[in-house]
C-alpha cells in the first residue's frame, strides 16, 4: 500500500483534510457521549416496574357536595367496576404509581426515634390491590379483606399491617428476613406481613423509587381513585365502559383523569423521552452532515486532481488502484480525526461529569464509535472515489 | 514493434460526427524513432491515445510488440501501458504533491515489486537525467526542463519496451528543447523505440521516420507541402 | 460596492447549486438544532416577569423539628406552615404579600346542559394580582375586606369565563363551586407565565389556575391543598384545626419588597420572628430562612435542569460540525476559482476588495442558512411538542429566539467565511494566469 506518499501528499494540501479530521473528532465526541445518554434514558424508561403495566388504568372521582358519602360510594364503585366482564380486579388507592404524585412516609425499624428514617412510597389500597397491580409476592400473604382500615378526613393512624418491596426490605433491614418484622412510621408500629419482589412507586426520577409500602385501607380525603386491571388486550376497549357505568351509578361526583398507567409512566418520562429523542436526532443530522462532508471533501479532492488521475491512469494504475488511493487517503483523514477524537470524547465526558448531573461513560462506546465512524468515512468516500476512478486515462494527453 | 491496421475512430456528439482516424495503418519496427507530425485537427491526439491504450478505437486491429491489444479489458491495458509504455506528456504531468522520488515512483507502485528494487531503480532513472541532487525536491521548484527530466525519467524506470512522447519540448525554451530530445535520443540508443507526436518539423527531422497526419490519414510529405501551397494560394485570393 | 458584491455573489451561488444547496443545509440543519434546544432551555430559563424580578421575594423557614436526618444550613423547605403564612399576613411587612395555595372544586354550572367540571384554585390574597401584574379583562381583584374577613368571592380565568358565561362580563354573577356560590368581582385577561415562577413547587410548566378564591376562606370552609405537603417528623393530627396548627408546610408566600432598605427592614422582621417563635417552643433548628427573588428562585429549583443544558451543549457542538463543514465546501469553492480570482488581482482587484466580495457571498448563504433553520427549529420544536405530548408555552419561539437564530447563523457563517475569503486574497494573482 501507498500511504507514505499519499500522506506526504495529504500534508501538502493539509487545510481541507484538516477541517475534515476536526470534523470527525467533534463528531465521534458527540456520537459516543449522545449514544451513551441516549441508551441509558432508554434503560431508565424500559425499567421493569414489577406491575402489569400495560392493563391497568385508573380514573378519579370527585364528589360534589359535602354530604356524600364517600366510604359507601367507593365500596358501590368497586363493586360496579368489578362486575363488568374483562375486569380482572379493581382498587382503591391514595395516589398511583409511576404517576409523579404519591405519599412518601418516613419508616425506621425501630421504634427509636434517634434513628434516621428511610422514606418510602406509601399506599392505601383495598384487598384486590396486588392483584390490580399485577406484582408478585414474593414472601408472605396478601391482605385480608377484615384488615381494611378506613381512615378518616382528621385521622392519622395507619393499618397494623403492611406489605412491602424486596428493596424496602433491603434498607430496613440488611441483615435480617424482613417478613413479620415492625416497622415504625411514627410510634404504632406495622407488621411486615408479605414482601414483593418489586414495584415502582410514584417518583420515577426518585433513586428510591422501589421503596414501596403498601397497607390495607381506604383514605378518606374528599377524592377517590380507582385502580383497574383488566384481561391482556382489554383495557382500551373496557375504559369507555367502566367510565359509563361509573357515571350511571352516580351522577354527584365528577370522573376525570382516565388514563391508562403506561399514560402516567410516559408522562413522568418526557424529559427523559425528550432528551433521547432530540440526541438521536441531532446525531442522526450529524452523520449525514459528517458524511456529506467526507463526500464533499473527496469529491474536491478528485475534481482537483483530474489530471492527475488520468496521469497514474495513463502509467499504469488500473481503477481499483484509483479508487483504493482515495479510500486510503481518507482512511487517513478519518483515522487522524478519531485519533484527536479519542481524546475530545473522554475531555467531553469529564466536563459533562463535572459540570452537570452526568455519568462516567462506558468504555465500550469508544470502540463502536471508532467503527462506526470509519465505515462512514469508506462508505462516504466510496462514491467520489470510484468516480475518480471513471477518469478516463485519455485526460492525461489534454493540454488543458 | 508497434502495428497498427485499418485503425478508424470517430467522435459522435449530437449534432456532429468528426473522423479522427479513417483506416489509419502503421508498422513501427523495434528500436526504430518515428516522429508524427501534422496541423492540429489532424488526428495526432488521437493517435497518440490510441498508440497509448489510453482510448479505445472503432475498427481496426492493434498489435504492440507481438501482442494484440485491440481488444483488452481496462485492467489489462492498464497493465500494458504500465509495463511496456513509457509516456512522456508534454505538460510534464508531474504530480505537485509529490516530491521527485515518489513521482517517479508512482508507475512502479502499480507492480508488484520490493521497495528496494523500486528505489534503485528510481535512484538510477534520475541519475540518468542529472537530477540526484534534487530527487527530494518537489516539481513546483524545479524549472520546466528539469521537470520534463522528472518526467523523462518517470518513464524510464519502469524500463518501458516503448517510449510515446507527446509534443515533449512543447513547453521549452530551445536550449531545454535540445537537452530533452538529446535524451530521447540516448533512449532511443539503448534499443527502445521512441514514438515521438509533434508539430514541430525541425524536431521531426531528428527521427528515423516521419509521419505526416491529415484529416486522420497518413499522407505523403510532398503531397502535404503541395496542399499547404495550394492553402496559402487560395487565403492570397480570397484577401 | 455592496450591490456588485451580492450580484456577484448571486451569480457564485447559482454557478454550484449544488455546493451552495449543501452550504445553505449544513447550516440550516445546524442552526436548526440549536436555535430548537436553544430555545428550550431559553424559555425554561427565562424570567417571566423580569421587570419586576428583583422586588419580589419567595420566602423560606426551616420549621421543621431536629430530625436525625437534620444537618444544620439545609434548604430549608420550599412552601411555610398556616401558622407562619398567617402571622406573616397579619404582621403586614412587605410593599404587598400573597399567601398561596392550590386547591380544586368541582364546578357546577347554572345551565344545566353543561355538565360539572372540576376547577383549579389558587387561594391567596388580593396582593397576587398587584403583586404580579395580573391583567383583567372585567372587573378586578377582591377589596381587601375579603381578605380580611371570608367572603365567598371569586376571579375567574379567561378561560373558565367562555365556558361558563360564553364570554360575557360576568362581574357580579355567581358560580357554584363544590356547595357553595361564590360571587365573580373579576375575569383576567390571558395571563400565562412560563415557567409558572409563583408556584414552581407543584410544576413549573402547568397552567395558570382557573379560578381565584380569597385566602380568608381556609378556615371556615377548610379548603384542602391539592397540591405539595410536607410533614416532618411525626405529627398527630386529628382534626382540620390540627393540620392547620401542624407544622407541616404546604403554602407558598411571596412578599414584594421595593428596595433595599424595605428589604433588610424585612429581613430583621423574619430574624426577629424566628427568634420569637424560638422562645414559644418552635423553630428547633437553628434559624434558616432564605428570601429569592424570582430569579434567584428560579435558578434554586433548577427549573432549567441538567438534561436540557447537555442537550444545548451537544447541539452546539453539532453546530460547529456544520460549520467546519461549511468552512471546508467554502474553501474548496474558492480554490476552485483561483484562476478567476487571479485574473481580478491582475485586473487590479486589492486584497481588500477580494475579500469583501467572498465574504459577502458567504454571509448571503449564512443568512439564507439562517432562514431555512429558523424553519427547521419551527419543525423541531413541533416535533418536541409531539414527543413531550403536551402544547406547552415553553416550545415556542418568540422573536427575541428567531433573531438570535439569524444574529448566529450571520456570525457563525462570518467565522467560517473569513479564513477562506482571507486566503483568496493571500493567492498569488500570477500563479494561476500561467496556463498549466
Amino acid at each position: 500500500m501507498e500511504i507514505r506518499p499519499i500522506l506526504s501528499a495529504l500534508m501538502r494540501n493539509h487545510l481541507g483534510a484538516a477541517l475534515v479530521a476536526l470534523q470527525i473528532a467533534v463528531t465521534m465526541a458527540i456520537l459516543c457521549n449522545g449514544a451513551f445518554i441516549v441508551y441509558q434514558r432508554i434503560e431508565t424508561m424500559t425499567r421493569d416496574t414489577g406491575m402489569d403495566v400495560a392493563n391497568i388504568f385508573t380514573i378519579d372521582s370527585q364528589p360534589i357536595g359535602s354530604e356524600y358519602d364517600e366510604e359507601s360510594a367507593t365500596w358501590r364503585d368497586l363493586e360496579v367496576i368489578r362486575s363488568i366482564p374483562g375486569v380482572v380486579a379493581a382498587t382503591t388507592t391514595n395516589s398511583y404509581p409511576l404517576s409523579g404524585g404519591g405519599w412518601g412516609e418516613g419508616l425506621r425499624p425501630s421504634p427509636d426515634r434517634e434513628q434516621a428514617s428511610i422514606t418510602a412510597n406509601l399506599y392505601f389500597m383495598d384487598e384486590q390491590g396486588l392483584e390490580t397491580l399485577g406484582v408478585e409476592l414474593a414472601k408472605g400473604r396478601d391482605f385480608d379483606p377484615t384488615e381494611l382500615y378506613i381512615r378518616g378526613r382528621n385521622d392519622s393512624k395507619l393499618p397494623q399491617v403492611g406489605i412491602i418491596t424486596q428493596a424496602l426490605a433491603d434498607e430496613l433491614f440488611p441483615d435480617d428476613d424482613a417478613l413479620g418484622k415492625l416497622i415504625y412510621p411514627g410510634e404504632d408500629p406495622v407488621e411486615v406481613v408479605g414482601i414483593l419482589r418489586k414495584m415502582q412507586g410514584s417518583w420515577l426520577g426518585w433513586s428510591g423509587v422501589e421503596r414501596v409500602f403498601l397497607v390495607p385501607g381506604l383514605l378518606l380525603d374528599g377524592y377517590v381513585r380507582y385502580m383497574i386491571r383488566t384481561e391482556p388486550g382489554k383495557r382500551d376497549e373496557l375504559m369507555p365502559l367502566v367510565e359509563e357505568a361509573l357515571a350511571q351509578a352516580d351522577s354527584q361526583r365528577i370522573l376525570r383523569r382516565m388514563r391508562t398507567l403506561e399514560e402516567y409512566r410516559a408522562n413522568s418520562y418526557n424529559s427523559d423521552r425528550t432528551m433521547a429523542v432530540v440526541l438521536s436526532t441531532v446525531m442522526g443530522l450529524l452523520i449525514i452532515v459528517t458524511g456529506l462532508g467526507i463526500v464533499g471533501l473527496v469529491s474536491f479532492l478528485v475534481n482537483q486532481r483530474t489530471k492527475q488521475i488520468g496521469t497514474r491512469r495513463a502509467l499504469g494504475a488500473q481503477r481499483f488502484h484509483v479508487v483504493r488511493y482515495f479510500l486510503v487517503e481518507n482512511w487517513l483523514i478519518t483515522s487522524i480525526g478519531l485519533t484527536l477524537g479519542l481524546a475530545m470524547t473522554v475531555g467531553l465526558n469529564y466536563w459533562m461529569v463535572h459540570s452537570f448531573d452526568m455519568e462516567r461513560l462506558d468504555w465500550i462506546y469508544i470502540p463502536i464509535g471508532l467503527v462506526l465512524i470509519w465505515t462512514l468515512g469508506i462508505g462516504s468516500a466510496l462514491g467520489p472515489a470510484r468516480r475518480a476512478s471513471r477518469v478516463p486515462p485519455a485526460v492525461a494527453t489534454r493540454t488543458v | 514493434m508497434l502495428e497498427m491496421q485499418d485503425i478508424s475512430k470517430v467522435y459522435r456528439t449530437r449534432l456532429i460526427e468528426t473522423h479522427a482516424l479513417r483506416d489509419f495503418s502503421l508498422q513501427v519496427a523495434e528500436g526504430e524513432f518515428v516522429a508524427v507530425t501534422g496541423p492540429s485537427g489532424s488526428g495526432k491526439t488521437t493517435f497518440l491515445n490510441i498508440a497509448g491504450l489510453l482510448e479505445d478505437f472503432d475498427s481496426g486491429r492493434y498489435i504492440l510488440d507481438g501482442q494484440d491489444v485491440t481488444r483488452l479489458s481496462d485492467k489489462k491495458r492498464s497493465k500494458v501501458r504500465n509495463e511496456k509504455i513509457g509516456f512522456i506528456f508534454q505538460s510534464f504531468n508531474l504530480i505537485p504533491d509529490l516530491n521527485i522520488f515518489d513521482n517517479v515512483d508512482v508507475p512502479l507502485r502499480y507492480r508488484d515489486m520490493s521497495a528496494a528494487e523500486r528505489k534503485e531503480r528510481i535512484e538510477a532513472a534520475v541519475e540518468t537525467v542529472g537530477l540526484s541532487s534534487r530527487i527530494k525536491h518537489y516539481p513546483s521548484e524545479l524549472s520546466g526542463g528539469q521537470q520534463q527530466r522528472v518526467a523523462i525519467a518517470r518513464a524510464l524506470a519502469g524500463s518501458p519496451r516503448f517510449v510515446l512522447a507527446d509534443e515533449p519540448t512543447g513547453n521549452l525554451d530551445s536550449l531545454m528543447a535540445r537537452q530533452v530530445l538529446e535524451m530521447l535520443e540516448q533512449i532511443n540508443d539503448q534499443g527502445v523505440t521512441v514514438v515521438m507526436v509533434t508539430h514541430d518539423p525541425e524536431l521531426a527531422r531528428r527521427a528515423h521516420r516521419n509521419i505526416h497526419l491529415l484529416d486522420g490519414q497518413v499522407s505523403d510529405l510532398e503531397e502535404v507541402s503541395q496542399l499547404a501551397g495550394s492553402e496559402q494560394e487560395a487565403r492570397h485570393v480570397a484577401v | 460596492m455592496l450591490p456588485y458584491n451580492l450580484r456577484l455573489a448571486w451569480h457564485s451561488i447559482r454557478r454550484n447549486p449544488i455546493l451552495s444547496a449543501l452550504m445553505v443545509a449544513a447550516i440550516g440543519v445546524g442552526i436548526g438544532a440549536c436555535m430548537t434546544t436553544l430555545t428550550v432551555y431559553y424559555m425554561a430559563a427565562k424570567n417571566p416577569i423580569p421587570h419586576r424580578s428583583d422586588r419580589l421575594f419567595h420566602v423560606q423557614m426551616d420549621n421543621y423539628p431536629i430530625t436525625p436526618s437534620y444537618e444544620p444550613g439545609n434548604e430549608p423547605p420550599d412552601q411555610i406552615s398556616y401558622t407562619e403564612a398567617t402571622n406573616l399576613l397579619r404582621a403586614n411587612q412587605g410593599y404587598r404579600q400573597a399567601a398561596m395555595f392550590k386547591a380544586a372544586f368541582p364546578l357546577q354550572p347554572k345551565d344545566p346542559d353543561i355538565r360539572p367540571f372540576l376547577v383549579l384554585s389558587r387561594v391567596t390574597g388580593n396582593d397576587f394580582f398587584s403583586m404580579f401584574d395580573v391583567p383583567f379583562l372585567f372587573g378586578g381583584p377582591w377589596d381587601d375586606s375579603a381578605d380580611q374577613s371570608p367572603a365567598q368571592v371569586v376571579v375567574l380565568s379567561r378561560s373558565t369565563n367562555d365556558q361558563v358565561f360564553g364570554g360575557e362580563n360576568s362581574v357580579g354573577r355567581e358560580v357554584r363551586l363544590g356547595d357553595r356560590d361564590f360571587r365573580v368581582v373579576g375575569v383576567i385577561d390571558d395571563w400565562a407565565p412560563s415557567p409558572k415562577f409563583y408556584d414552581l413547587t407543584n410544576g413549573a410548566f402547568l397552567d395558570v389556575e382557573d379560578t381565584f378564591v380569597p385566602f380568608s376562606l381556609v378556615e371556615p370552609l377548610e379548603l384542602d391543598t391539592s397540591g405539595n405537603t410536607n410533614c416532618s417528623g411525626n405529627q398527630q393530627i386529628n382534626s382540620y384545626a390540627e393540620f392547620l396548627a401542624s407544622e407541616c408546610t404546604w403554602i407558598t408566600y411571596w412578599v414584594e419588597l421595593p428596595d433595599r432598605a424595605a428589604q433588610e427592614d424585612f429581613r430583621t422582621f423574619i430574624e426577629n420572628y424566628i427568634t420569637e417563635q424560638k422562645a414559644l417552643g418552635r423553630f428547633e433548628r437553628a434559624p434558616n430562612y432564605r428570601l429569592r427573588t424570582v430569579g434567584e428562585w428560579l435558578e434554586a429549583e433548577e427549573v432549567a435542569d441538567d438534561h436540557i443544558k447537555v442537550v444545548v451543549w451537544l447541539s452546539f457542538l453539532f453546530l460547529l460540525v456544520c460549520l467546519l463543514n461549511t468552512v471546508g465546501l467554502i474553501l474548496a469553492k474558492f480554490i476552485g476559482r483561483a484562476p478567476q480570482i487571479a485574473l481580478r488581482r491582475a485586473l487590479g482587484a486589492s486584497r481588500a476588495t477580494l475579500f469583501w466580495q467572498h465574504l459577502t457571498e458567504v454571509l448571503l448563504i449564512g443568512a439564507v442558512g439562517g432562514l431555512v433553520g429558523l424553519g427547521l427549529a419551527q419543525l423541531g420544536l413541533v416535533g418536541i411538542r409531539k414527543v413531550m405530548g403536551e402544547d406547552l408555552a415553553i416550545f415556542r419561539m418568540d422573536w427575541t429566539m428567531a433573531g438570535t437564530a439569524v444574529l448566529i447563523a450571520l456570525m457563525a457563517s462570518a467565522v467560517a467565511g473569513a479564513y477562506p475569503a482571507f486566503r483568496v486574497g493571500r493567492m498569488a494573482p500570477a500563479s494561476f494566469l500561467k496556463t498549466q
